[in-house]
């Protein structure tokens, strides 16, 4: 197995939980963080934390709403964010298909 | 940032398991599905209404989506938008196309040649069309993220 700097991989993205969030945000407007918790199966304090690294870079947005008297935070992806996911997943997809892992 | 090839067909596996779980999620009822195509009846069938009257019911109607849109995201805890890229939004394309289609003979065989109840037959017909069309968009959605590795 070879291993080389690829361009257009994020280590920001690169993180399992993180590159699942991405890819879930790529497919929606907005996810709301406990169901966001619950399909990536980590727990609030690991999904937080995520959260706040890739809001930092701009990759995300947060937004606060109020429902029911139960504040619930709302994850969009920035277009930032959206662009370097989609770069980071071509890339990956460009060394698994060298590999022969995919068709 | 350095990874190998069994790196990266791992990370893709992971992504896409994600993908398949929202895709188990994304499933909404028949009755939510049959409130979508009724919404879109409505919105043909009003004209059929005198005076100024379709205004109103325009407006309810659009007053009815937004509701249905705030149930749906506070319920599921995602907003998916009709419009997305993918082949979801061809059918979403088509579907206004459809509605767009009938309103416009609906109104000019009401006013035209008179057939006041005329958007009435054209609204059930969107009606179904679009329920239809509901059904098949949820499932284009969920193929498409079972499916797919990413789009890009």
């Amino acid at each position: 197995m070879s291993r080389g700097a690829i361009d257009g991989l994020d280590p920001l993205i690169h993180p399992p939980a993180r590159l699942q969030l991405m890819a879930l945000l790529a497919e929606m407007t907005e996810l709301e963080f406990a169901t966001g918790r619950d399909v990536l199966d980590v727990s609030d304090s690991v999904l937080s934390k995520h959260l706040s690294q890739l809001s930092e870079a701009g990759y995300l947005e947060l937004r606060k709403a109020t429902v029911n008297g139960r504040q619930r935070t709302w994850i969009s992806a920035t277009g930032r964010g959206t662009k370097a996911f989609r770069l980071h997943v071509a890339t990956l997809q460009r060394l698994a298909t060298k590999a022969g892992h995919l068709n | 940032m350095r990874i190998g090839e069994e790196e990266a067909a791992r990370s893709l596996e992971t992504m896409q398991a994600a993908r398949i779980e929202l895709a188990r999620r994304a499933r909404w009822s028949m009755g939510r599905h049959a409130i979508s195509g009724l919404l879109m009846g409505l919105l043909v069938a009003s004209y059929a209404l005198p005076g100024g009257w379709p205004i109103l019911g325009v407006v309810l109607c659009m007053l009815a989506v937004a509701v249905v849109i705030d149930h749906d995201a506070n319920r599921d805890g995602l907003v998916v938008s009709g419009s997305r890229a993918g082949p979801t939004r061809r059918l979403t394309i088509g579907l206004g196309l459809v509605a767009i289609l009938a309103l416009g003979i609906a109104v000019f065989l009401r006013q035209r040649l008179g057939i006041a109840w005329a958007p009435v037959p054209f609204g059930v017909i969107v009606a179904l069309v679009c329920t239809a069309g509901s059904m098949r968009w949820e499932q284009l959605y969920r193929e498409e993220l079972a499916g797919v590795e990413g789009r890009n």
